[in-house]
């Protein structure tokens, strides 16, 4: 993958933090006035978690490798859908213990695929 | 080469993994019955009694039972001011007299069953995985859901009190003689006063609503407030204008129990009020139910 793949992939999460935007106006705009900020700030993860860091590294062009890449765009899409499902049961005024996988599971790959980056880094695979 | 198939199989896989997964926990929250105990039968059966009914009225040597329809902030509010000598005539009743998750039943149904005379929905335990369900003098669940979480407790002696699941267990209550006891609120009047701010919502609710409350003027004298809203004729009202209308009825203590489109009132087996679902007549299925009889 050419260096503009991290560019690519930075607009790619632009466009899914604006999807995330769209739902989440929509969803609270049918809630009767119920406020989740879960729900509220549902775009933010891809944009800090996505378009942000590859936009960072497109620009210092570092290309992460590839186990790195498919650990963070898994927990990044973890997290993403359990801020989503946990502004879905705040509007319903429900809870579900299940949730928590969402965040557990996203949280340990967001690591898993950071400490590989850093790996890679300390050994020198990351390319420039 | 093969490390981008690998990366390919290891995305659709996932996909296909988050999509199942988000699926499951949407059956289990909304769709999968789950079934933890059914209600013990009553034991006693109710003696015949000699009563006077009319259409806003019920009234027989222990109960006594009076319906009214009021206009309030542009929000039509039906309210019941029950008089009772027997306080256990104040029931509560499970949908399909099962506890247990996404297990409901229409109020009318539910009150059709238990030959209710006046009836609203409950505070929708079945929403919750945490909070104490004590019905009729029996615990279903007797898990914290905050320290903070006040509920509503209905003593034997017909008195009503708000207490917090941090503070005390279900079990206590039940020892110190708890009838019923709500977990949702918040409180809406205590001592006569409005307890809630203006801006205090449930959860985050921040907005007009139909409502279900049930309040106490004093020991075994109770008001029970259904207000329609989300309509052209009815606004809905906030738990601060809720709170506000109990407290000029008279309410020396309050409770808010779960409303929006679950908000149901029935009265001799008719429903009272307008529920609604977006706007539209909708009778929707709930958990549980509070009625006389």
């Amino acid at each position: 993958m050419s260096i503009s793949g991290e560019r690519r992939t930075a607009l790619r999460y632009l466009l899914v933090s604006a999807l995330c935007a769209v739902f989440a106006l929509v969803y609270e705009l049918f809630s009767h006035g119920v406020l989740s900020w879960y729900m509220a700030l549902l775009p933010l993860w891809p944009l800090l978690g996505g378009a942000l860091p590859f936009g960072v590294m497109a620009r210092l062009h570092v290309r992460p490798a590839q186990l790195t890449r498919c650990l963070w765009h898994a927990g990044l899409a973890a997290l993403t859908m359990g801020s989503l499902m946990t502004g879905v049961f705040e509007i319903y005024g429900s809870m579900s213990s299940l949730v928590r996988v969402y965040w557990t599971a996203g949280a340990c790959l967001m690591a898993a695929g950071l400490a590989d980056f850093v790996w890679c880094r300390f050994r020198g695979r990351n390319t420039k | 080469m093969k490390a981008r198939r690998a990366a390919l199989l290891w995305y659709i896989c996932f996909a296909c993994l988050l999509v199942g997964f988000t699926l499951y926990v949407l059956l289990d929250a909304f769709v999968i019955e789950r079934r933890y105990r059914a209600v013990l039968p009553q034991k006693t059966v109710p003696p015949s009694r000699e009563a006077v009914l009319t259409d806003t009225s019920y009234q027989d040597e222990s109960l006594t039972i009076t319906l009214s329809e009021h206009r309030y902030l542009d929000s039509t509010v039906h309210l019941a001011e029950i008089v009772l000598t027997e306080p256990t005539r104040l029931q509560t009743a499970l949908a399909r007299d099962t506890f247990g998750r996404n297990i409901t039943e229409r109020v009318a149904d539910t009150a059709l069953r238990h030959g209710a005379i006046l009836a609203v929905n409950g505070d929708y335990y079945g929403s919750q995985q945490t909070g104490y369900v004590l019905r009729n003098g029996v615990i279903y669940r007797d898990t914290v859901r905050s320290e903070d979480q006040e509920d509503l407790v209905c003593w034997q002696d017909g008195s009503m009190s708000v207490v917090r699941e941090g503070e005390v267990s279900a079990q206590s209550l039940l020892d110190a003689g708890a009838w019923q006891v709500f977990s949702f609120g918040p409180a809406l009047v205590r001592d006569g006063e409005v307890a809630v701010g203006r801006h205090a919502e449930v959860g985050n609710a921040m907005a007009s609503n139909p409502r279900t409350a049930i309040g106490m003027i004093g020991p075994s004298h109770y008001l029970v407030a259904v207000a329609d809203g989300r309509t052209e004729e009815s606004a809905g009202l906030s738990l601060y204008e809720l709170a506000s209308f109990l407290r000029e009825q008279g309410a020396q203590l309050a409770y808010n129990l779960d409303g929006g489109g679950s908000s149901t009132m029935i009265f001799d087996s008719r429903v009272v009020n307008f529920p609604t679902t977006r706007g539209w007549y909708n009778e929707r299925a709930v958990s549980d139910i509070v009625y006389f009889r």
